[in-house]
């Protein structure tokens, strides 16, 4: 057992270790001090310079050396008397057969040493695994792979905040990789930045099972992608909410088109239909608008067109349908949105998830919610549905009432954001898994700290200097906020190879 | 340039229905198109697929068929085709493969495979210069394999104008009631043809994509099951495509071709009583105009007393053959009693019904343990296990529903019927 | 002028003005000799380090009252190699000690007794025998000016006699021959039955080949003009070449005093110190020292001597003193144990007006925020 160091003092919260010279103590370190018959985890989040010698004797001592008095000068017993204060918050105490929040501090004195890979061997791993990176200590990373239950996570939502260039989709990337072929979980991914599937690089496509699992729609699709069109007969005047804003009168219109024409409410807005009790200038403004928002519009024969080819009167019509059972049937579906604008992308977010939520609610009406896979939804960029700002200017939208209430009907969501302190408490505290990487503003880690499932509030340095690809896992369903380190994703997959069929094939 | 055009149609199941009127209507459909086709002096036809209903149809059906290929022909109107999944059997030979080698037609889907890559070729009509090629259609989407494989590059790269045949449903075209994992999606069609003929969907519908510009479902000529007469009931047209094209698509337009109307109704059985449904039906019966028009009549909802064989729908039914309905049919699937509820098996095409029930009970199909000669179980299961297997049992379930022929002894159609299951199961001459 | 500026050009007259003079001592077993430049020689840095070891003490009342004493005291040895510490040792190094003394009345007079309670007893060895301490309150070598000598005196003294004690025990089971032991202070002893112990200590030097020396922090000697002598010789050293070196100045005085068996000489310990020390060799064994093994001896000290956070000084002495002090912390647990048991034991109040008869003064500096 190599010491790295010896607990002085301190408090409950904040243990002070003196390091050992020569050892090497980071923040974010991961610890361990034996105590009776168990063993403490402690985490370092801050490192001082501690002396022997007053704080102004040193400084003079620095400038003669500086300044070059004294060339033969120097510390002796320097390692006594100038050495580094390690502060540490207990984790974790490790009982033989349990695992608990330590209540009494380590014993004073007692040796502090790095953990290894086997001081996790409590760590198991759970039913419908999902794998999120290794163990991280400060820097290094150890052979300690972590799962958390995806029934669990995923339904009661996960939040992925950080700063750009810090390894998010990276980390969704690894964890959407691990449940691919796992039939638990539903996955859909509305991507913005089009970086999932691999069009050009390595991405979900390179599973061994991307084939049967994975479904990928793109308005540019490459070969084996679907073509992302979606038959206006899908939409219903529901999916507008809280995603556009329509004055009263116009909502109005818009009930009242569906309920006239049912499908082909939205071609009647098209070509100008008239409505009963609704003013011609109300349906002229919809035009304009269905124009502006979907690319919908009729020529002079009264043929609806779409500009964007997403929306379509005679195809697409079974994407919607293709889309839930994919999702019932636990496949992973990306849509590329790159090319759409927010509200567009936002809007065909909406129209899968309000069907999806009214299937799942009617499965557990009938009592068969349990035997279907959990549900879970990739949002980047969050606050785009989740903020206060949009929640109150325009209204409750699907993706908050899932924020709420999804967890009831096993449908999560995994929201990515850079900007935690925009999204309202409320919202934060029902994401009972936060996987947070680095963040150089105070003000969102703030707001993440406050809202975490373990005590962070020391280790707001910590989460300021997290490296590329290091986490901090916090959620209801560990133990303690664990480090990570995510693999990156090019790298991760190398051991996964996808299988070559050596069959001799025939043409019948 | 010149000018050429041809006609699309698709999903033509001659020897389809039980019922020989029905039969008879949808050959008449076949039987107006080629007609139609020779009017409008086409070049050449394609079919995407499931000519005939089966692999070995009704023979008098298909002599009439033959009539009628061998009168385009005559008329100097080459035509093309791929398998569908009703007409072929890859264990097999079909009908198709005997009228092809009578210079009826020519399969266009020609190709092999070279390593993992399939390699089609193309054909080239004489007429025209228009160069052919395709994939034939597979039971539940087997075909699907086919477009992962294939090598787009040296299609793409042919010059010319090119006419891909398919007979696959394509995910953006997928009407909605044909599972996503049997269609295919656009993406996998190869690139820059001018044409793309699909078969499959019993619905006319035209796509647009930006690197397959005319993608199109001519749909059934009649059709093969009550969904589909419902559908034109409803509006759905029924007919063919005849393209114009010099060296790329310059008009496209659809030709109806009506046969039958077809008259539906929905009758709300809900909290009433048999005799009351009956005298509803009954009056609607003698109500509406029937004449020489195919009847479907749905009847759904919970009656709050009696069961639905206290209804005398054969009564029903000749009433409104009486008054000159060439056909009718009463759904009553969805009518439920107090007194009895039905098992459900979800789906509504009889064949969707099969497909999902082999689905299911093949699902969990192990082969014995205790068989361990490694040559048996390698056989089967490479015949029996996944997919395969679920193919097997619905060309086996095709073959045993086979009619016996007109002046067959009833021996000869054992022996026959055994040896198309022996042929299916591909067990006649295993050790 | 302000008054303070008075004062300032008062000293300048009296103080900043003064001539050098030379080594001046009261008693003619003293021979002082010139001060010259030509007695300052460079410290040469040795071939080889040679083993010193470091002894200090320190003590802290606990409880004091004019008739008993209460005092916790702590002796502390450190052994170095050149700039590195020999962390090994056979002895304990740190030796901690309650020290009792007791006012008592014998034939009139008034007796100071001293009793020693060693936190382990097998540490007993290491402390003086108790009879040497006892004292006549009037002990002339303990008095300051005509008054009783303060209870005190015989505390502080107790502790210095375990100091020379220790040394001892030092150099008979932990040094070798060649090894330095310097005790922080001079070779002069000064209190009745001092010189016993540090004879001791002497005769194992002698015996053993350890070479005894001391190194005093503060001197109090003069020049013939009232000068401090070490300012003296500091002052003189300015005017030499070896000004901004390491030096040591030899010799100052011949002394012949039998309790002050040692050659004296003023060291500067490098070169950007601003300290002289005053540095004694036990004389017996300097009388036998080649030049070049007494500036072995110097060199080894001034290797010591180069902590960057007390130039000059060796580190030694350094590390020997802290480690040897009673901290306040340590004192106030210490008489907190002490009220407690002697309340238990039920004589704390009867202590406490003894106590009394001389803490005013720490009342008056609560009073005052101290």
């Amino acid at each position: 057992m190599k010491v790295v160091g010896s607990v002085i003092s301190g408090k409950h919260g904040s243990i002070l270790i003196r390091q050992k010279s020569g050892a090497e103590v980071e923040l974010g370190d991961l610890l361990l001090v034996k105590h009776k018959d168990a063993s403490i985890l402690l985490q370092v989040y801050d490192v001082v310079y501690g002396s022997q010698i007053p704080t102004k004797h040193l400084e003079m001592i620095s400038g003669m050396k500086l300044e070059g008095y004294g060339a033969d000068l120097d510390f002796m017993d320097p390692a006594l008397r100038n050495y580094v204060i390690v502060q540490v918050k207990a984790v974790a105490k490790i009982e033989e057969d349990r695992v608990r929040m330590p209540k009494t501090l380590p014993p004073f004195m007692g040796n502090v040493r790095h953990v290894s890979k086997e001081d996790f061997d409590f760590l198991t791993k759970p039913s419908n695994p999902v794998f999120f990176g290794n163990i991280r200590s400060g820097s290094k990373v150890l052979d300690v792979p972590v799962y958390l239950n995806g029934l669990e996570v995923f339904t009661h939502h996960i939040l992925v905040p950080a700063t750009t260039g810090r390894g998010k989709s990276n980390l969704v990337k690894v964890m959407a990789w691990d449940v691919i072929d796992k039939d638990f979980s539903g996955m859909l991914i509305l991507d913005p930045h089009d970086e999932y599937f691999g069009r050009h690089e390595k991405g979900l496509k390179d599973h061994p099972m991307s084939k049967k699992n994975l479904m990928y729609y793109s308005p540019r699709p490459v070969r084996g992608s679907i073509s992302l069109v979606f038959n206006l007969g899908l939409i219903r005047p529901r999916h507008f909410r809280g995603i556009v804003n329509f004055t009263e009168a116009q909502h109005e219109a818009l009930i009242v088109a569906y309920n006239t024409h049912r499908e082909n409410w939205l071609t009647e807005i098209a070509r100008g239909a008239v409505l009963e009790n609704v003013n011609p200038r109300t349906i002229s403004v919809l035009q304009r608008k269905m124009d502006a928002l979907l690319g919908v519009y009729a020529d002079e024969d009264g043929t609806v067109h779409s500009r964007t080819g997403i929306f379509s009167t005679s195809m697409g019509q079974s994407t919607l349908k293709d889309i839930l059972e994919g999702l019932e049937n636990g496949k992973k579906i990306i849509l590329d949105t790159s090319l759409f604008t927010d509200e567009i992308e936002l809007l065909i977010g909406s129209i899968i998830l309000h069907e999806l939520l009214y299937r799942y609610k009617n499965y557990k009406q009938e009592g068969t919610l349990d035997s279907k896979p959990v549900v879970s939804i990739v949002v980047e960029e969050a606050p785009r549905v989740l903020s206060s700002e949009v929640l109150t200017s325009m209204g409750n939208n699907i993706y908050s009432d899932i924020a709420r209430e999804g967890r009831k009907f096993r449908i999560g969501l995994v929201a990515i954001t850079q900007l935690a302190s925009l999204i309202p408490k409320t919202v934060l505290a029902n994401m009972n898994t936060k996987i947070i990487l680095g963040n150089e503003l105070v003000s969102e880690r703030s707001a993440i700290i406050n809202s975490a499932a373990q005590d962070l509030s020391a280790d707001d340095r910590n989460i300021a200097s997290l490296d590329l690809g290091e986490a901090i896992i916090s959620s209801n369903f560990t133990k303690f906020a664990i480090p990570i380190q995510t693999p990156l994703f090019e790298d991760h997959i190398k051991q996964f190879e996808k299988i070559t069929s050596k069959e001799k094939r025939r043409f019948v | 340039m010149n000018m050429h055009k041809f006609a699309h149609m698709s999903d033509c199941h001659i020897g389809a229905w039980r019922d020989e009127k029905l039969r008879e209507l949808n050959l008449k459909a076949f039987e107006k198109t080629i007609d139609l086709c020779v009017e409008e002096k086409v070049d050449f036809i394609l079919v995407s697929g499931d000519l005939f209903d089966t692999n070995i149809p009704d023979l008098r059906q298909v002599k009439r068929a033959v009539e009628k290929l061998r009168f385009a022909k005559g008329n100097g109107i080459n035509i093309y085709l791929v398998y569908g999944s009703h007409d072929y059997n890859p264990n097999t030979i079909s009908m198709i493969d005997v009228l092809e080698s009578a210079n009826l037609f020519e399969k266009v889907s020609k190709g092999e495979f070279k390593g993992d890559k399939l390699e089609l070729q193309f054909i080239e009509d004489p007429k025209t210069g228009a160069k052919m090629t395709g994939l034939h259609g597979r039971k539940i989407g087997l075909e699907k394999d086919y477009f992962e494989a294939l090598d787009v590059e040296p299609l793409e790269q042919e010059e010319g104008f090119k006419i891909f045949l398919f007979h696959s449903s394509l995910t953006e075209m997928n009407p909605g009631y044909i599972p996503q994992e049997r269609s295919v999606p656009v993406s996998m069609l190869p690139r820059s043809f001018n044409y793309y003929a699909g078969g499959n969907i019993h619905k006319k519908i035209e796509g647009k994509f930006t690197d397959h510009p005319f993608v199109a479902y001519p749909g059934p000529l009649f059709g093969t099951n009550f969904r589909d007469l419902e559908d034109m009931a409803k509006g759905e047209r029924r007919g063919f495509f005849i393209v114009e094209f010099d060296d790329i698509v310059r008009n496209m337009r659809f030709v109806e071709v009506n046969i039958s109307e077809v008259v539906y109704h929905v009758f709300d059985a809900e909290k009433k009583t048999a005799r009351q449904v009956e005298e509803l039906l009954v009056e609607k019966a003698k109500d509406i105009d029937v004449e020489k028009k195919i009847l479907l009549f749905r009847v759904t909802g919970m009656m709050s007393s009696g069961r639905p064989v206290d209804i005398d729908f054969r009564r029903l039914k000749e009433i409104l053959l009486e008054r000159g309905a060439v056909y009718a049919n009463i759904n009553r699937y969805a009518l439920k009693s107090k007194e009895r509820i039905e098992i459900r098996v979800k789906g509504e095409r009889k064949t969707e019904i099969e497909e999902r029930i082999f689905k299911e009970k093949m699902s969990g199909f192990k082969i014995d343990p205790s068989i361990k000669n490694k040559k048996i179980r390698k056989l089967l299961e490479n015949r029996l296990v996944g997919e395969k297997g679920i193919e097997l049992a619905q060309n086996l379930l095709d073959g045993l529903k086979m009619e016996k022929r007109e002046g067959e002894t009833k021996a000869d159609f054992q022996a026959r019927v055994l040896h198309n299951a022996l042929e299916v199961t591909q067990l006649e001459g295993e050790e | 002028m302000l008054p303070i500026h008075k004062v300032i050009e008062n000293l300048r007259k009296r103080i900043a003005e003064m001539p050098l003079g030379d080594p001046n001592f009261a008693d003619p077993r003293y021979q002082p000799i010139k001060l010259s430049v030509k007695n300052f020689h460079s410290i040469k840095t040795p071939h080889s380090d040679r083993t010193i070891c470091y002894v200090d003490g320190g003590n802290a009342q606990i409880v004091c009252a004019p008739n008993f004493i209460v005092e916790l005291a702590r002796l502390h040895f450190c052994r170095f190699k050149g700039r590195e510490r020999i962390r090994l040792t056979s002895l304990p190094q740190s030796i901690v000690f309650y020290t009792v003394c007791c006012a008592t009345a014998e034939q009139g007079k008034i007796k100071y007794e001293t009793e020693f309670v060693p936190v382990k007893d097998e540490w007993t060895k290491f402390l003086p025998d108790i009879a040497d301490l006892k004292f006549d309150s009037f002990d002339q070598t303990l008095t300051v000016g005509r008054q009783r000598a303060p209870i005190d005196r015989v505390s502080n003294s107790a502790r210095t006699f375990a100091e020379w004690n220790l040394a001892r025990h030092l150099i008979d089971e932990e040094l070798e021959e060649g090894d330095i032991l310097v005790r922080d202070g001079s070779l002069q002893t000064v209190v009745t039955n001092e010189s016993k112990y540090a004879n001791r200590a002497y005769n194992a030097a002698i015996r053993k080949g350890v070479v005894f020396t001391g190194l005093s922090k503060t001197s109090s000697l003069f020049t013939t003009t009232g000068y401090p002598l070490l300012s003296a010789i500091n002052e003189l050293a300015e005017t030499t070449p070896l000004k901004d070196g390491s030096w040591y100045y030899h010799p100052i005085v011949k002394i012949t005093h039998p309790d002050h068996r040692a050659e004296m000489f003023a060291v500067k310990l490098h070169d950007t110190s601003e300290y002289v020390f005053r540095f004694e060799i036990l004389r017996d064994q300097f009388q036998d020292m080649s030049l070049k093994e007494i500036e072995s001896v110097i060199g080894a000290l001034a290797v010591n001597a180069r902590d960057i956070g007390f130039p000059g000084y060796p580190y030694g002495l350094v590390e020997a003193d802290r480690l040897a002090r009673i901290t306040g912390h340590e004192r106030d647990s210490h008489e907190v144990q002490f009220m407690s048991a002697s309340a238990s034991a039920g004589i704390w109040n009867v202590l406490l007006r003894h106590v009394k008869c001389v803490d005013a003064h720490s009342m008056l500096n609560k009073l005052a925020g101290e």
